[in-house]
């Protein structure tokens, strides 16, 4: 289904003129056009235009408005400026001092940007909705594996293990359940509703993770049959052959597949890969990308590791690639690995666009071995 | 010294079983000697491997996958049981339907996994007396009725875990040698490195 929509959204895009965005600098604005389809057009600069955000005043002190002006400016580009950084990059400590479900700077722009806002869906109209949501029926199988696993989300993070916080993602878990029936609960989007928590309230976080299965396309990553992952497999493998060939022959020769490892980089963002603070700047961008950008970044994270990868057996390759083990261990520099996504952004995208129209005809034909046919 | 010269024969093991019947906690406590009540659920499958040594010196290299439990990633569990040579199917022994959760996935490998493959039947938790609710002689009984060898096993004490590896590691080398011998030189036998779901037949990525 969603390789049919995203194809047919690109084959849209390229018969008709693309539906002229709204008036106005705002980003936010553009949003539907930009984002549904994997194959959405890269910025056509290299550096993207900073995108101009409308956010209305609120009681803010001082350094708020300085912050938000400079997230507002550069959180969505990949090349900050050393000015930027304090205010653009999270740190361990500032997370030791949050406070779950309140709205932060940041946690607005990424509202604005997803349009999840309260002025921005016309389902959030309804300020009761997230209220009778949370306390709506939904199966006990889907409750059940929802409290099993609040306390095997981030336990590194001493607010994932705090009453209110794990009450308020079970709450969002629950009112997601019951608003989506079709996707009810899967596991790792424990890891985005309690992430998202950190940065906004509870009800935004809802609607938050609503825009990211409509807008992005994550319902079809989270649903029972998981329905878009082997895609997901395919087209990161074809990458790696295409992109970093060397170690695309490396890998076959050492049995390794993206199934083994890039299963958490699709469904929960790279969140259950990395820190907050490193997985908070990939956000800014995916958001900003679109989900196409997942890919150009899983491609700059294995560039960075290519030399090494090259000289290591499957067992290696494997601790390396391997969510949660590693991390808070060192990490690479995430601007840097901005950076190079940022300068890869094009070609990959080109063979995105290829390697989806490749699947689409596996699909079709039911010729070669396709994923599913080998599940 | 000598036996660090030594190579080991690597096999694959899978873990199977229902969301939150401790698979990983078997995998870390067996591989580090740890215990840690809050593991992270497993999104997708994870990867830990260790070394064995049989009495007769035989070292045996398991690599282990850890797979997600939740209904949902069953589908991708034929990438990680395919070619593999051991599988251990847990149930939690506090939990009736993780229990018939196992009896399912026993079924599944008896229909889709290779025949030789060696099953572990394994109840966890054992730590948890109160709260049990399948008795020993009901696994016993299930595993026997299916040629499967049984265990109760606490990953937290760590009572029974390193048996299970051991048990699992001595019926290993028989069955292969056995393989050997029945099917000719032609056979290539035991290969160390060998077992990753690409190289198995249907590999996971086509």
């Amino acid at each position: 289904m969603d390789i049919l929509s995203g194809v047919f959204s690109r084959v849209r895009s390229i018969s008709n003129p693309a539906p002229a965005p709204p008036r106005g600098p705002n980003v936010a604005a553009n949003f539907d056009s930009r984002t549904t389809s994997l194959a959405r057009k890269p910025s056509d600069t290299s550096i993207p235009e900073p995108p101009k955000i409308q956010i209305q005043p609120t009681a803010d002190t001082q350094q708020d408005i300085v912050k938000l002006s400079v997230l507002k400016s550069m959180a969505f580009s990949p090349c900050i400026t050393l000015q930027a950084k304090e205010h653009v990059q999270v740190s361990l400590q500032h997370l030791d001092n949050l406070k779950c479900g309140t709205l932060t700077i940041r946690g607005r722009v990424w509202l604005l940007r997803m349009r999840a806002g309260r002025d921005q869906m016309q389902q959030r109209r309804d300020t009761q909705c997230y209220q009778r949501l949370k306390k709506a029926q939904v199966s006990p199988i889907h409750l059940d594996q929802i409290q099993k696993d609040l306390d095997r989300t981030y336990p590194q993070y001493a607010i994932f293990h705090e009453a209110t916080f794990q009450k308020a993602m079970s709450d969002v878990l629950h009112a997601i359940a019951a608003y989506r029936p079709e996707v009810g609960y899967c596991q790792g989007m424990g890891y985005i509703v309690g992430f998202l928590n950190t940065l906004m309230t509870e009800e935004d976080t809802f609607w938050f993770v609503i825009q990211m299965m409509d807008k992005l396309g994550m319902s079809n990553y989270w649903s029972p049959s998981l329905t878009a992952l082997p895609k997901s497999f395919f087209l990161i493998e074809k990458l790696i052959d295409t992109h970093l060939p060397r170690l695309g022959r490396h890998f076959k020769e050492t049995g390794m597949c993206p199934s083994m490892y890039a299963t958490p980089w699709i469904m929960t963002l790279f969140l259950y890969n990395y820190s907050i603070p490193f997985v908070t700047r990939l956000w800014d961008l995916i958001l900003y990308e679109g989900l196409y950008y997942v890919y150009v970044i899983a491609l700059s994270i294995l560039t960075a590791h290519e030399e090494d990868m090259l000289t290591m057996q499957m067992e290696d390759l494997m601790s390396l690639l391997q969510p949660s083990s590693r991390r808070g261990e060192k990490e690479q520099d995430v601007e840097e690995v901005l950076r190079r996504a940022n300068r890869m952004k094009f070609s990959v995208h080109a063979s995105l666009v290829k390697f989806e129209d490749q699947w689409l005809q596996q699909q079709l034909t039911k010729e070669g071995m396709s994923m599913h046919a080998t599940i | 010294m000598a036996g660090q010269m030594r190579k080991a024969l690597t096999y694959k093991l899978v873990l199977l079983g229902d969301a939150g019947v401790g698979k990983t906690a078997i995998a870390v406590q067996f591989v580090k000697g740890q215990f840690n009540p809050f593991l992270e659920s497993t999104i997708g499958a994870s990867f830990m491997n260790q070394t064995v040594t049989l009495p007769d010196e035989t070292l045996i290299k398991f690599q282990i996958w850890d797979t997600a439990g939740q209904e949902r990633f069953h589908s991708l569990a034929p990438m990680y049981y395919r070619g593999a040579q051991a599988a251990i199917v847990v149930y939690d022994i506090t939990n009736r339907n993780s229990f018939e959760k196992a009896k399912e996935w026993i079924k599944e490998l008896q229909q889709q996994g290779d025949p030789n493959v060696v099953v572990a039947f394994v109840g966890n938790k054992v730590d948890m007396p109160e709260a049990r609710k399948i008795q020993p002689s009901e696994g016993e009984s299930y595993a026997s009725e299916n040629g499967l060898f049984f265990i109760e096993t606490s990953a937290k004490t760590a009572e029974n875990v390193s048996e299970l590896f051991m048990k699992i590691a001595k019926q290993l080398p028989s069955i292969q040698r056995q393989k050997d011998i029945t099917s000719g030189p032609s056979n290539p036998g035991v290969k160390p490195g060998v077992g990753a779901p690409s190289k198995g037949k249907g590999g996971c990525c086509g």
